[in-house]
């Protein structure tokens, strides 16, 4: 009877998990969310913000298609206590005024650079690339079947002056 | 309405009592203590679900934002070695499960919907519902379920402790009030045998003996005391008795003296009659001589008087007895009644052979019933002279202390010192009817007299010496009450 009502729970939960992983949110989504919850368990030093009305900029490659997505599930987001100000910026661009800076949709080269000129920056660089987090990025994406796994770059984090939660790094598959 | 309780002896009684009390009062304090026991466990589970909740949530936040079903399992299983958490689950913000702990002994499993947040009690389980926040924002839920069995199983030993000792106790009770029973019934059934001891001896002279505690000492006392009441009005019956037989007896003997004295005139009046009776048949009551006739009549009027004055005796004791003898009272001078009735019975002197002496001083006037006065002086008179022997007879009077004074002395027989009391009682004298004749009324009366008048009368006497009897009136009465005079006569 007990290990009856434990297996119809067990097979509930794993129904309601494949739910929740697959059928509802598309990878970009996903990703989408993953981007506002770093931000979430990321603390920034003080001085990146000028006054308290200051929104919270998200900065992401205005020719990608997650920009559009982004801007439809930020509006009227907040996050650190502060209003999501969405920009759409190319390479050309100051990334440095960015909180958060994602990266995927850039060209190669213009990553580098992108990440090269925020060097040292408190900006938290988001990418896809295998080689992001080799490349200087803070947190680095990867598809793993219907999940989407991250890992962190720790060494990059701190020359930022980010300060990343450790229940994220618990998270991350891997940090470096 | 008795109730078997009342019925009960005292030992069945003080046993339930006791018991009742050690029972009441253990029973008491054991579910009171079971009650706060079970109360704190269950504080002290909510307390540890609450912290541990609050770890929960720290920890799940990110696994949860990040959709990380692994991560949660982890957490959850790492706090689900608490041995009183049997499920712990963690919904998302849409309420679907994400992350889950459940004790494989634990019949429990999460529910589909996490429910609202909050504390509740579902049979023997704690269901505790908590928020997850991220930034202010509701990200999940957890839901924590305590088992209470062990805290039920602790509260089922503590009863059975309880009762354990509740048992104990009783027997306890159960013994102590045997002891009990002893030290407060047994003087009780000692008494009881004392009393039985009283009724079937009719002996009231038996006393309870002494016990100890302050109820029974007064108890014992007051039964004691109750048997010397007893005792007592027993002895005043008994007394009571004696003189009620005794009056019966005195009274009886006078009726047969007072026949005997109403008769006595009675059978030469007839006698006289007769002849007188049988002259007339004859028609010789003319040729009778004169002188024979006139001694005829003589001794009839005297014999008639004598009946008359019996009579008046007796109305006079009847009088008095009912408590109606009334005084016409005028001023008087003693000396002069004393001196009219001595004049009277001068014809009379020559039958007892006494000189009868006066020795009267003036005596202021009193205010006195002259009629009674008269009776007074006659009844002494006569007495005198009755029992005077022939000797001289003297009468007195004279004042002292305030008050008017006759004595009356004879010189003859004198009256037995035991007798002296009795003399002046109803029905009473001291020498025997035979040798003398009357009532036996006449000092009765005089000493009533006498009292009404608020005076007193007494005998001085040593037989063979003769009697001295003395009568004080007071005076001061009188003139005190002279102005009232016309009203008190009425």
């Amino acid at each position: 009877m007990v290990r009856g009502i434990q297996r119809v729970s067990w097979m509930i939960l794993l129904v309601a998990r494949l739910t929740w992983a697959e059928t509802q949110y598309s990878a970009e989504d996903v990703k989408c969310a993953y981007t506002l919850n770093f931000a979430k368990f990321i603390d920034w030093p003080p001085d990146v913000f000028g006054s308290p009305r200051d929104g919270f900029h998200i900065c992401v490659p205005a020719q990608g298609a997650i920009a559009d997505r982004m801007e439809a599930l930020y509006s009227g987001q907040r996050v650190q206590n502060r209003a999501i100000e969405l920009l759409k910026l190319s390479e050309r661009d100051s990334w440095s005024r960015c909180q958060v800076a994602y990266l995927n949709g850039l060209a190669h080269g213009a990553r580098e650079r992108v990440l090269s000129a925020l060097r040292g920056k408190p900006v938290l660089t988001i990418g896809e690339s295998h080689e992001f987090n080799r490349e200087g990025g803070v947190i680095q994406l990867r598809h793993a079947g219907v999940h989407i796994r991250f890992s962190v770059n720790l060494n990059a984090a701190e020359k930022a002056r980010l300060r990343i939660s450790s229940k994220l790094l618990k998270l991350a598959e891997e940090v470096r | 309405m008795r109730t078997s309780f009342g019925r009960a002896t005292i030992r069945t009684r003080l046993t339930l009592v006791m018991m009742s009390v050690v029972l009441l009062v253990l029973g008491f304090t054991g579910t009171l203590l079971i009650l706060v026991d079970a109360s704190s466990e269950r504080e002290r589970l909510l307390r540890e679900v609450k912290s541990l909740s609050e770890v929960i949530e720290t920890g799940s936040t990110a696994a949860l934002a990040f959709r990380d079903s692994r991560a949660l399992d982890e957490l959850l299983a790492s706090i689900g070695t608490i041995r009183s958490l049997a499920a712990a689950c963690i919904y998302d913000e849409t309420g679907m499960i994400v992350g889950s702990y459940l004790r494989t002994e634990s019949p429990i499993s999460c529910p589909p919907e996490p429910g609202s947040a909050g504390l509740e009690s579902v049979g023997r389980n704690l269901w505790f519902r908590r928020v997850i926040l991220l930034e202010r924002r509701k990200i999940g839920t957890l839901v924590m379920v305590s088992d209470l069995t062990e805290t039920y199983a602790k509260v089922r030993a503590d009863i059975g402790v309880i009762l354990v000792v509740l048992g104990l106790a009783a027997v306890l009770a159960f013994v102590l009030s045997g002891f009990a029973q002893r030290i407060i019934s047994s003087p009780i059934l000692r008494l009881a045998s004392t009393a039985r001891t009283v009724t079937h001896n009719r002996d009231t002279s038996i006393r309870a003996s002494p016990e100890s505690g302050a109820e029974m000492i007064d108890l014992i006392d007051s039964f004691n005391a109750m048997l010397a009441k007893i005792g007592e009005h027993d002895r005043e019956r008994e007394r009571l008795l004696q003189e009620a037989r005794d009056a019966i007896r005195v009274r009886d003997d006078f009726m047969s003296i007072a026949s005997h004295e109403l008769r006595t005139p009675i059978t030469p009046l007839k006698s006289q009659v007769q002849l007188i009776q049988r002259l007339v048949e004859k028609r010789q009551l003319a040729s009778y001589p004169p002188e024979r006739l006139e001694s005829l009549l003589g001794v009839t009027d005297r014999q008639l008087s004598r009946l008359s004055s019996l009579v008046d005796d007796l109305l006079d004791v009847t009088r008095i007895t009912a408590g109606r003898l009334e005084l016409q009272r005028r001023a008087v001078r003693l000396g002069a009644v004393v001196r009219d009735v001595a004049e009277r019975f001068l014809p009379q002197m020559g039958q007892f052979g006494s000189q009868v002496a006066l020795e009267l001083e003036d005596v202021e006037e009193g205010l006195w019933d002259r009629l009674r006065l008269e009776q007074v002086v006659t009844n002494l008179l006569t007495n005198a002279l009755k029992y005077g022997e022939g000797k001289p007879v003297t009468l007195r009077t004279s004042t002292g202390l305030g008050s008017a004074v006759l004595t009356v002395q004879d010189r003859g027989l004198g009256v037995d010192p035991k007798d002296q009391a009795k003399i002046f009682e109803r029905f009473e004298r001291a020498v025997s009817s035979g040798h003398f004749g009357g009532l036996g009324l006449g000092l009765y009366i005089t000493r009533q007299i006498v009292q009404a008048h608020e005076g007193e009368i007494g005998i001085e006497s040593e037989p063979g010496k003769g009697s001295r009897f003395t009568v004080r009136l007071p005076l001061r009465r009188g003139r005190e009450e002279r102005e009232d005079l016309p009203r008190a006569i009425p």
